[in-house]
């Protein structure tokens, strides 16, 4: 269709550059045109002129002729003797070869002369009278053989008496001959005149179309896109001003063009740059545009790839795919199922499996948008493709890991479950047995013995609140307990109740605030954080004047921060970050913990997905923090 | 009634552990208490519907208790408690669970299961020996008040 379209330009371009009528031809023409019809006025101009000179000379021809007669006739009138005139007619008539005739009227006679004869009439009565009246020798100038002779007739007067009449016959045939020379000269004349105007207006049109041939030269290499060409003309005239402001238009298209393409190499280069597949294709589904990224991720070439169907890009499962999803029939061509998949997924992004040349299926994430013309229509699509083949390598490995991670956790959580019960079983039976065999030897046994059976029984004990205690810290990650509302304020409350004995028994200040607020949380489990760590300043507690403080602020990054404050015997530095540890006691500290209490708060609290963190200082007392997110109370909790 | 004995049946597999319960139980209540040891689930199931060994009631006297640990091999100490607790005729025999573990999906699940009451096994022999007591006084009064049978 493009070709088409070509092809039709092309054609253009030809009748653009071969004009029907040249300039120089219409120059041509035109001045010869005009070079005719100057002549031709002329001629038509000059023939009477010519005419009336001829007829003229005749004229002045005829009047010396008659004059000369006139004075001959009368002389021999006066000596009443016409023989003289008679041979001077006669002379006349014969030698010359213009005169054809002359007559002489006179006395109620005419005297005919020819060349030939001699002829005396009588005049009829008509002429007679007519004689007297004739005045002027213009009423009869007349043709009487028409084109052949030339009449003139002139009175003779003699000192006011009147004579007669002299006629005079001229042959008109050499007049005609001279006047056909001179219209033969004219003739070629006037074709010299029109080659010479040809000539000239040739030489003029060449002037006018060479500057026009050469800008028509120039347009046509600008067409031809090669727009840094200028016209040189140096006529002076409208055609250099022509030629001028041609170059200055030029200029001004060039730059603006030299922007555009710059525009466009820009835009072409990020399309190339481009790490990404890039594909426009057409509302029929063929591929327009292809970035480098896109050739070696298919392993095809640029030309290869343009005027390919997209569709025919996607792997065999990939379309089988698209006919069970689509609920297609094998009717429908894969091209339009290809363009209902792109049309329908304008937002969407895809994963799908491209084939390379080499039919290698590569997972690519397909997004796609439609592209729209200046007039809104859809004019394409749009698709970028990314590789993401190290994204799948990567998510199989990471399943891997999970799954292998899942594995070990699942053995450690059979381990701890098989070491707080299996484990046990035995410590049951030391604990039966060594209980019996104290109570049946107690009178028997000696102070020592029973001593020992004491240490063993205490040491079982202790083994048990070990066992005891690893489970119940593998616990707290691995309970799927529903998260509640918990009112801390109650809570808080119910703990000071619960040790209000020892409380008041070692004078302890228990100071907790007016209001608390709810937090979301495993109730058992966040109460076993401010039970643990209550008691732990309990137990860690300075003898004088002991006060345990249980407080709330709330910050911006960690949601709720409770603290529990006393003025203990603290914690030295080194073993800040200690004792969180399972089982780290503090080595020079005698106290009745189990060394798990803290590693099971910080566990709950990160549970949570809060953070717990502790500023101490030795014999001054400790601060014990940590902080629960705000979560938003949703209804299904509240449900609950 | 006096004379009659206060049979129990144990379904526990650790001789020990046996061994210990089997004292206790004789200590507190001055040998009344006859305990029947039994030491896995089809054991415990040949027991309870008279198979094999215990064909003759002689053998196998109906407990009025069963004390039963919930990990014992062969047959899951739930699948017995399932089974007991399923039979119109052994249903009404309470059961007392015993378990180490001191898990509450453990509990929960044996209550979920039918079972009577709970005893962790730990250290404490004494509340051992008060539990089985409170139920056969319970059973005792029961005995009783017919109104109560069955339950």
């Amino acid at each position: 269709m493009d070709n088409d379209k070509e092809n039709v330009m092309q054609m253009e371009d030809n009748d653009i550059d071969s004009p029907k009528r040249s300039i120089l031809t219409r120059i041509v023409m035109f001045s010869s045109l005009i070079v005719l019809i100057t002549v031709g006025i002329f001629i038509i101009q000059l023939l009477p002129f010519e005419r009336r000179v001829i007829f003229d000379n005749l004229k002045s021809k005829a009047s010396d002729f008659s004059i000369f007669v006139k004075k001959e006739m009368i002389e021999t009138n006066k000596l009443n003797s016409s023989m003289e005139l008679h041979r001077i007619c006669t002379n006349l008539v014969r030698n010359s070869q213009s005169i054809e005739y002359i007559i002489i009227t006179h006395d109620n006679c005419s005297h005919v002369y020819t060349r030939d004869k001699f002829e005396k009439k009588e005049l009829s009565k008509f002429w007679r009278s007519f004689m007297k009246h004739s005045v002027s020798s213009s009423l009869i100038k007349t043709d009487i053989c028409k084109n052949k002779t030339f009449h003139y007739c002139t009175p003779v007067w003699n000192e006011k008496e009147f004579i007669g009449w002299i006629h005079l016959g001229f042959s008109l045939e050499r007049y005609y001959s001279d006047l056909n020379s001179l219209n033969i000269q004219v003739f070629f004349n006037l074709i010299i005149a029109v080659f010479a105007g040809l000539i000239l207006s040739y030489a003029f049109a060449r002037r006018i179309k060479e500057p026009i041939q050469q800008l028509n030269d120039i347009t046509k290499q600008i067409r031809n896109g090669q727009l840094d060409a200028t016209v040189r003309i140096n006529t002076g005239d409208e055609l250099e001003c022509l030629a001028n402001s041609f170059n200055k238009m030029t200029e001004r298209l060039n730059f603006s063009h030299k922007q555009i393409m710059s525009g466009h190499n820009y835009i072409t280069n990020i399309i190339k740059a481009l790490t990404h597949a890039l594909f426009v294709i057409s509302s029929e589904g063929i591929i327009k545009i292809v970035n480098p990224a896109g050739c070696s991720l298919l392993e095809y070439e640029a030309f290869e790839l343009i005027g390919k169907e997209f569709g025919s890009l996607f792997s065999k499962t990939e379309t089988e795919n698209f006919m069970k999803l689509h609920d297609a029939e094998d009717t429908i061509p894969i091209r339009e199922l290809i363009l209902i998949f792109i049309y329908r997924s304008i937002v969407k992004i895809q994963e799908v499996t491209l084939n390379t040349q080499g039919n290698e299926g590569i997972p690519v994430l397909l997004s796609s948008s439609l592209i729209y013309d200046n007039d809104g229509h859809i004019d394409g699509t749009l698709i970028i493709a990314q590789d993401i083949r190290t994204i799948k390598h990567s998510e199989k490995e990471r399943e891997k890991l999970v799954s292998r991670l899942n594995d070990s956790y699942d053995e450690l959580q059979q381990f701890v479950y098989t070491i707080s019960h299996d484990l046990k079983a035995p410590l049951v039976s030391l604990d039966g047995f060594t209980t019996l065999l104290l109570e049946r030897n107690e009178e028997i046994l000696d102070e020592k013995s029973l001593h020992y059976i004491n240490r063993i029984r205490i040491n079982i004990s202790n083994m048990n609140n070990l066992m005891s205690h690893i489970f119940e810290v593998s616990r707290i990650t691995q309970d799927s307990l529903p998260y509640d509302i918990i009112d801390i304020k109650d809570m808080v409350e119910d703990i000071g109740e619960q040790f209000a004995i020892e409380f008041s028994k070692f004078n302890i200040k228990y100071l907790t605030l007016d209001t608390y607020p709810d937090i979301i949380g495993i109730q058992y489990q966040i109460r076993q954080v401010f039970e643990n760590l209550i008691y732990n300043a309990f137990n860690y507690r300075n003898d004088s004047q002991p006060v345990i403080e249980v407080g709330y602020t709330q910050s911006d990054q960690e949601g709720h921060v409770f603290y529990i404050r006393d003025n203990g015997i603290g914690i030295a530095k080194k073993n800040l970050d200690k004792i969180f540890e399972i089982f780290a006691r503090i080595e020079d500290i005698e106290s009745p913990g189990s060394g798990v209490g803290l590693t099971i708060v910080r566990k709950i609290v990160e549970h949570h997905g809060g953070k717990i963190w502790v500023e101490s200082e030795k014999l001054k007392g400790s601060v014990f923090w940590f902080s629960i997110p705000l979560l938003e109370i949703d209804n299904t909790v509240k449900g609950e | 009634m006096e004379n009659e004995r206060f049979e129990i049946l144990l379904i526990e597999d650790n001789v020990d552990h046996a061994e210990l319960i089997i004292t206790q139980i004789e200590k507190a209540s001055g040998k009344t208490w006859h305990v029947n040891l039994v030491s896995d689930g089809e054991e415990a199931m040949s027991y309870l519907f008279h198979k094999d060994k215990f064909e003759s009631e002689r053998d196998a006297p109906k407990p009025w208790l069963i004390l039963l640990d919930l990990k014992i091999p062969k047959l899951d100490g739930f699948e017995v408690l399932k089974i007991i607790k399923t039979d119109d005729e052994l249903k009404s025999i309470p059961v007392v669970v015993l378990t180490t573990s001191t898990t509450d999906e453990d509990i929960k699940k044996s209550y979920e299961y039918g079972a009577d009451s709970y005893i962790a096994k730990p250290l404490a022999y004494e509340d051992f020996v008060n539990v089985i007591t409170k139920i056969k006084i319970y059973w005792d009064l029961s005995e009783i008040l017919p109104a109560a049978n069955g339950k």
